[in-house]
């Protein structure tokens, strides 16, 4: 069938070659009123589609990753506050302030005896306050 | 030492347990989805033609167009052959032919595709020939342009249209139609503007009070109605048409496209025209592989 269709088509292509001349010489563009001479070629293929990646479905309880990258800049840890200045220790003008304010300070020390100097700790390292730990709503659990 | 019946029964029981959840063949799963897969990849390899890997479908294979250029391009090294005609002409009661035979080379995706071909206008004294070369590139997603030139360097003592028609078309496969061929787009269009054949009107329409341009804009639109069956409606910048397209042979790239043309005649021309192409591109290529 599909041969009888092939050549029966070209018995007609070939029978109108004869005739198949609409040039009448006098520049009526009748060149221009043809088919355009191409051929598809797109797409004797096998195509394999591979779909785009779909994306995830965000999961109930976690919070949703920006594409914004919200790491604070200048490195992964949060910055660390200034250490709190260190309080003089008792010099030696210190302690002779104590000594003679002691007569003004009797009233309110009555009873309570000298007080010790505070001591110095001048070698030990002083660790900043450590912030609190914001807690996690979804780390709560329910109250009874 | 006896062993009672129940006893041994019982170690024997979680012998052949042990040996049935640690066997290799029925532990190694993943195996099964290995054979699947090179089954899938070799009926792939196994299958005629090439193979585009791809995100989105291209037009079907099957005609989409005859009196307009298209958009895209082909995927590989071509020789084609392509016999076209209209019966009448405007103006005459002749049939008139064209044929065509070229090159085509070049992916589109990654770089550009050329298609080079030579007519002959005048089919039945094999003269009148001139030359066309197109170049086309797939641009965003599904979509292709091409810029060429149609008809150059015809000769003037032979020809009646010897200044050629130069032309860019953008077209789009719908994504959203898939054809009855999996990984094909059954709906797309095409939209162009061109000189020479797509603005010019014949110097008898001229004389009939019928302008002397066309829009010189061109656009066709193709829905896949069967499976590799096209219908398909044209405005060629001068007039209207229709037109089906298909491949009669499986598994063979000879394609033909039947249609009429100039259903517009207040517009251009005197009356209307039947159009037939006959195209067949035959591969250069081995077997590829393109994304």
């Amino acid at each position: 069938m599909r041969k009888i269709v092939f050549i029966t088509l070209l018995a007609i292509t070939a029978l109108g070659l004869k005739n198949a001349n609409a040039q009448t010489g006098i520049n009526n563009n009748s060149d221009w009123k043809v088919p355009v001479p191409s051929v598809n070629t797109t797409a004797p293929f096998i195509r394999v589609i591979v779909p785009p990646t779909p994306t995830m479905p965000p999961m109930p309880g976690v919070p949703a990753v920006s594409p914004i990258p919200t790491l604070p800049t200048g490195g992964l840890m949060p910055g660390v506050p200034g250490s709190p200045s260190i309080p003089p220790g008792p010099g030696a003008n210190t302690a002779s302030n104590q000594n003679g304010n002691q007569g003004s300070n009797a009233g309110s020390t009555a009873g309570s005896g000298q007080q010790p100097a505070a001591p110095s700790f001048k070698d030990t390292p002083i660790l900043p306050p450590v912030p609190p730990i914001t807690p996690l709503p979804e780390l709560r659990f329910p109250t009874s | 030492m006896t062993i009672s019946a129940n006893r041994l029964f019982k170690i024997g029981f979680i012998f052949a347990l042990t040996a049935i959840l640690f066997h290799p063949k029925q532990a190694l799963s993943q195996n099964n989805f290995e054979k699947v897969l090179s089954k899938k990849m070799d009926s792939l390899i196994s299958e005629k033609g090439h193979v585009i890997i791809s995100q989105t479908m291209l037009p079907n294979n099957s005609v989409s167009s005859i009196m307009t250029p298209s958009g895209w391009g082909s995927y590989g090294t071509y020789v084609f052959g392509v016999v076209g005609g209209v019966y009448p002409t405007a103006y005459t009661n002749k049939p008139d032919l064209i044929s065509a035979f070229g090159l085509t080379f070049g992916n589109p995706s990654k770089w550009v595709n050329v298609s080079a071909s030579v007519n002959i206008t005048r089919v039945s004294e094999l003269k009148n020939l001139s030359a066309n070369l197109v170049v086309s590139r797939a641009i965003f997603e599904s979509s292709s342009i091409s810029v060429g030139g149609l008809q150059l360097f015809a000769n003037a003592d032979v020809s009646d249209a010897p200044e050629g028609t130069y032309y860019i078309a953008f077209s789009h496969a719908v994504q959203s139609v898939e054809s009855k061929r999996p990984g094909f787009a059954a709906l797309g269009y095409t939209i162009g503007f061109g000189t020479g054949r797509f603005l010019r009107k014949s110097p008898y329409d001229v004389a009939a009070g019928k302008g002397k341009y066309g829009t010189g804009f061109f656009g066709s639109i193709s829905y896949e109605v069967f499976k590799q069956v096209n219908i398909n409606a044209e405005w060629t910048g001068l007039n209207l048409g229709f037109s089906t397209g298909f491949r009669p042979i499986k598994n063979s790239n000879l394609t033909i496209g039947l249609g009429v043309t100039n259903l517009l005649t207040n517009y251009s021309g005197d009356r209307v025209g039947v159009i037939g192409t006959l195209g067949l591109p035959i591969s250069l290529d081995k077997k590829q592989f393109y994304r």
